[in-house]
């Protein structure tokens, strides 16, 4: 991917749901190997966003291209990996092992009828090894713990070999320790892969810790700024958080 | 046990039967692994009236009944996906509105009872050798279909909106899980009955699921499961003169408290 392209570029996005505008002309880059964060008070539309530059919904107008491809076309969404909120939740209930979760992360790239090669099954070893999976392969999914479970999820999405990681809300339901194992896999991944990383949490403060950049949602409208930036003007992360009254 | 088979109507309903017994529990592994259990007993209503379409067309009700649940199972998914309602109201909807669709157009033919009883609950007499290429032609083409888009049907039934962020069309596919349920049902009407249908389809699943570690081994189990209680119940039917459907489904319950009693030894 060329790193003079951004990664992630949505411009003029208007969304309406119904007869509610959720987005209206937002405009947003994310450069290729940043590291950014999505905050924002309960139903600013953080994860409306999301699913806009996955392709799960589709823009009323504006366009989302990912590293200068329109989402519109599925096969620009295949360098997308991308690990739901879902799967953490106590009554997940899948007869799958890691293993099976973790190789339909290739599903993208094998469609229906490719058979597996040896470029797949070492994308799914290098998957595993990454998040220290090799023991439990064999498990069933769904009897693994809250931390365990997010981390298959987290190597099926890397099985896939994305250029850009899309993570919604996946510590939600884990435990500390869990949440900062998974936080380290993810700076990993970001400092020795330059692997962009869009993270969308309501925990401000643990996100502000990790990311490079942080993109603000408040009723529809974003502004974007680098965590130095946040961290001198600490009133924003307030404000987005929903701790203060509207900053003008 | 060999010597029912040397009757025509017998090797029909076995043979039937052994498309049934592999074809319902694959199909029924995406719907209940999906969430969409219930699909199965609401196009069972639908290809009901599918059914007396046909008797009162003078058609062959089964191939009515397939058209009819196919056209069905499209709009109940093409409803889902607008949004129209949630999925298990539109269930809901379908079935009441096409049971009710049902016993007013059987209500206008005449003296249906006997044949419409035998699609309610099965009969391993009516397998006509016609029906018989229809399933088994069907039944493989659907066992083919579901071979070559499984890597999809497995992320659909994962997570829909992990499919969709991977590219994949996920309207297009769970369209095409419906159609394959939708067939599946009308095929199974035969030997199962209509309203037991769902049970084949869901039933050896869960059963597999208590004792299978992956989803491969949860398939394969569950044709297993599936097979014998097919064939099981269509001995006992034809040795004690039972309806065919109940005793299949019987035979699948009592695999299915077996495995959770194993389970909970284990």
């Amino acid at each position: 991917m060329s790193s003079s392209v951004p990664a992630i570029e949505v411009r003029h996005l208007e969304f309406r749901y119904g007869s509610q505008t959720i987005f209206q002309s937002l405009n947003l880059s994310v450069p290729a190997g940043e590291y950014a964060g999505i905050i924002g008070p309960n139903g600013s539309g953080k994860t409306t966003l999301l699913k806009l530059i996955l392709g799960i919904l589709q823009p009323t107008s504006g366009e989302i291209l990912l590293f200068g491809k329109n989402t519109k076309d599925p096969t620009a969404r295949r360098i997308i990996g991308y690990v739901p909120q879902r799967i953490a939740q106590s009554d997940f209930f899948f007869p799958a092992t890691v293993e099976e979760i973790v190789w339909s992360g290739r599903t993208p790239h094998l469609g229906m009828l490719k058979r597996a090669t040896d470029v797949d099954r070492i994308a799914v070893e290098n998957a595993l090894t990454a998040t220290n999976l090799g023991d439990l392969r064999q498990r069933r999914i769904d009897q693994l713990s809250g931390g365990q479970r997010q981390r298959a999820f987290l190597a099926r999405a890397l099985a896939g070999e994305p250029a850009i990681l899309v993570l919604d809300e996946p510590t939600v339901g884990i435990d500390t320790e869990s949440q900062e194992i998974f936080y380290g896999f993810l700076q990993k991944l970001n400092d020795e892969r330059n692997m962009t990383i869009l993270f969308v949490s309501h925990d401000t403060h643990a996100l502000m810790k990790e990311v490079t950049c942080m993109l603000c949602l408040q009723e529809g409208s974003l502004c974007q700024c680098s965590t130095e930036e946040l961290h001198r003007h600490d009133h924003v992360t307030r404000h987005v958080t929903g701790a203060l009254p509207h900053v003008h | 046990m060999f010597a029912i088979l040397q009757y025509g109507f017998m090797q029909r309903a076995f043979a039937a039967g052994i498309f049934i017994g592999i074809i319902a529990p694959i199909i029924g592994t995406y719907l209940v692994t999906r969430r969409y259990s219930l699909m199965a007993d609401t196009l069972s209503h639908i290809a009901l009236a599918g059914v007396a379409i046909g008797f009162l067309a003078g058609l062959q009700p089964l191939v009515t009944a397939i058209i009819v649940s196919v056209l069905g199972a499209v709009g109940i998914e093409y409803l889902r996906m607008r949004r129209a309602a949630q999925s298990e109201s539109l269930l809901a909807l379908f079935l009441s509105g096409s049971l009710a669709l049902a016993v007013v157009l059987m209500s206008l033919a005449h003296n249906l009872n006997t044949s419409v009883l035998s699609y309610l609950f099965g009969s391993i007499t009516t397998v006509s050798a016609s029906d018989l290429w229809l399933i088994g032609s069907l039944g493989l083409i659907v066992l083919l279909v579901v071979i070559i888009a499984r890597r999809p049907l497995f992320l659909l039934s994962l997570d829909e909106e992990l499919a969709t962020s991977g590219g994949i069309r996920s309207s297009v596919f769970n369209i095409l899980l419906v159609a394959l349920a939708a067939i599946t049902v009308s095929l199974s009407m035969r030997i199962v009955g209509i309203l037991l249908i769902g049970a084949l389809m869901v039933i050896p699943v869960l059963t597999a699921m208590q004792l299978s570690g992956s989803f491969r081994r949860t398939t394969i189990l569950a044709v297993l499961l599936s097979l014998f209680s097919v064939l099981t119940g269509l001995v006992l039917s034809y040795q004690w003169n039972l309806p065919s459907g109940g005793t299949i489904v019987l035979v699948a319950l009592a695999l299915f408290l077996g495995s959770l009693a194993l389970k909970k030894k284990y």
